[in-house]
């Protein structure tokens, strides 16, 4: 795959994943929004990019979701490989899931209007 | 048997041991605020691990050249304000078998050596650069640290004069403080805390140079300290081009996990409920009587404001540590977002009072800080409108809803 391959990732689903894992290996849970903090510096001060974790949804290219699983690793203590490979989709991927089960009147509000706003424009580079 | 009995004076709201300002701060304060110098890690030209060796270091040469502390003093000091207990082993060899940082803190990460203070305070003692090889949070038996080779190459930072205030106001008597009608009685409480025994020992049978207290592991640290590792990371952040609330953001977390904790299990301890909760006919007596606890910690004289209940908290504090630190280490700033503590110290008692309720006295853990006093809802905000490091008189804060 490409670098100028982009994923999207709900961070919700990101951190709330992260937590199962820490609990499941006798750490602490970390509240979201503490995450969401860390990981943005982190990822600044690792990538030489800023991505704002604190969205709801954040779309990284290949590399960056390597610097995202060694953040975790190294930061949170936990290996989230597999779990962030199984949840992360392609723009393309969200489109069809879109245009599949949404009439089209409603495609551009509430979720779907933020996912569509998301693919919009990139994610903000320091 | 007699215990070590420094030399302690409160000027202004602020406890000085040889000269220089002491404040305490729990483990949970450290570990904190420790894993965010540390997240630095890897920026060029900043080492945040050095920063967190060095950084002390000025300040044990200040005690030993100033004020002409002894190795013994020194010894004597590191377990006296709760750091635990330092032996030297050779000359290039020294442990400490009971150590704050390498007992009671922690971090999200991997688990890494963390006693980085005490390897600047060991450079201090034999004016040689210090490392740590081997660390409890490890699994090691005691914390092991070695000379180097190379050498010392810290600099004092506490280079800039900033006297501390002699005329801050009086409780409630100040212009634009509302008029309150409490039985809390602050020079009751100052003195109560004063007379806790919230020192560590290095001598005798159980001894570990450690403070136990109101459920968490107490340091009386070097507040400037925490001025310089706090500050130098957050310029360094700044410097590598992080938002600024992003950067600060962390730090005042600090300052909220710091509330949590010390104010919580302040206000949960037979103390409290023996001295100060007698006092108490209302909720805001709690903040009354948290606030003239706090006036013993060493951070600065804090004076409330104003209190609309569950709407808005206003305190001022005179001689806030992170103030006068900043001007005896920098230049005036514009920035008045800028103590990092007092923000979320403020921003946390709120919390424990129109959050929470202390008063149902909850369990202090850490499920109860993440799903309760740390989560989106109800939550409060902090915004720092006066600022000694600005060249206000005070630093003056405004939790919010």
């Amino acid at each position: 795959m490409g670098e100028d391959i982009l994923h999207v990732i709900n961070t919700t689903d990101l951190f709330t994943k992260l937590n199962e894992k820490r609990k499941s290996e006798h750490h602490d849970e970390v509240e979201h929004h503490l995450i969401a903090s860390k990981l943005g510096i982190l990822f600044a001060l690792n990538s030489n990019s800023y991505v704002n974790f604190k969205s709801d949804f954040v779309e990284l290219n290949n590399s960056q979701l390597n610097t995202l699983i060694h953040i975790f690793g190294e930061h949170f203590n936990t290996n989230m490989a597999d779990e962030i490979q199984a949840m992360v989709i392609t723009p393309a991927q969200m489109e069809q899931e879109i245009a599949a089960h949404i009439p089209e009147t409603n495609r551009h509000s509430g979720f779907f209007g933020k996912l569509r706003s998301l693919f919009s424009g990139k994610p903000t580079l320091a | 048997m007699t215990d070590y009995q420094p030399n302690i004076m409160s000027h202004g709201g602020q406890t000085l041991i040889g000269g220089l300002n002491r404040v305490y701060h729990c483990n949970h304060y450290n570990a904190h605020l420790q894993m965010v110098v540390r997240m630095t890690k890897g920026m060029p030209n900043h080492d945040p691990e050095r920063l967190l060796v060095d950084a002390v270091t000025p300040l044990i040469q200040h005690l030993q050249q100033q004020h002409g502390y002894s190795q013994d003093d020194l010894l004597n000091e590191f377990s006296f304000c709760g750091f635990g207990i330092l032996q030297p082993d050779n000359e290039n060899t020294w442990y400490t078998p009971h150590s704050h940082y390498g007992e009671t803190t922690y971090s999200h990460g991997k688990p890494d050596k963390s006693c980085f203070f005490n390897s600047g305070y060991i450079q201090a003692l034999i004016n040689q650069q210090v490392e740590e090889t081997e660390c409890q949070m490890l699994g090691a038996e005691k914390d092991k640290y070695v000379t180097t080779g190379q050498p010392l190459q810290t600099l004092p930072y506490l280079t800039l004069d900033m006297p501390l205030r002699s005329d801050s106001p009086a409780r409630f008597d100040f212009q634009g403080c509302q008029h309150f009608n409490t039985r809390v009685n602050e020079t009751e409480i100052l003195a109560a805390v004063q007379g806790l025994p919230l020192f560590g020992r290095r001598e005798g049978e159980g001894e570990t140079g450690l403070i136990d207290a109101f459920g968490v592991v107490l340091t009386n640290h070097f507040a400037d300290y925490y001025n310089r590792i706090s500050y130098e990371t957050y310029f360094a952040m700044r410097h590598a081009g992080l938002p600024e609330e992003d950067s600060k953001e962390m730090f005042i977390q600090s300052g909220h996990i710091c509330a949590f904790n010390t104010f919580g299990g302040i206000m949960s301890s037979p103390e409290w409920h023996a001295v100060v909760e007698p006092m108490c006919d209302s909720r805001e007596d709690w903040l009354h009587g948290m606030v003239a606890v706090i006036n013993a910690l060493g951070w600065g004289l804090f004076r409330i404001e104003k209190i609309e209940v569950e709407k808005e908290l206003i305190i001022r504090v005179y001689n806030s540590y992170e103030g006068i630190g900043f001007r005896r280490m920098y230049p005036v700033t514009e920035e008045r977002n800028i103590s990092f503590l007092g923000m979320g110290a403020v921003l946390g008692l709120a919390h424990l009072l129109w959050k929470v309720d202390i008063r149902d006295k909850p369990t202090l853990n850490h499920e109860f800080y993440v799903n309760q006093f740390n989560n989106p809802e109800n939550r409060y905000n902090v915004v720092q409108t006066h600022a000694i490091a600005a060249d206000d008189e005070y630093d003056r804060f405004i939790v919010y809803k």
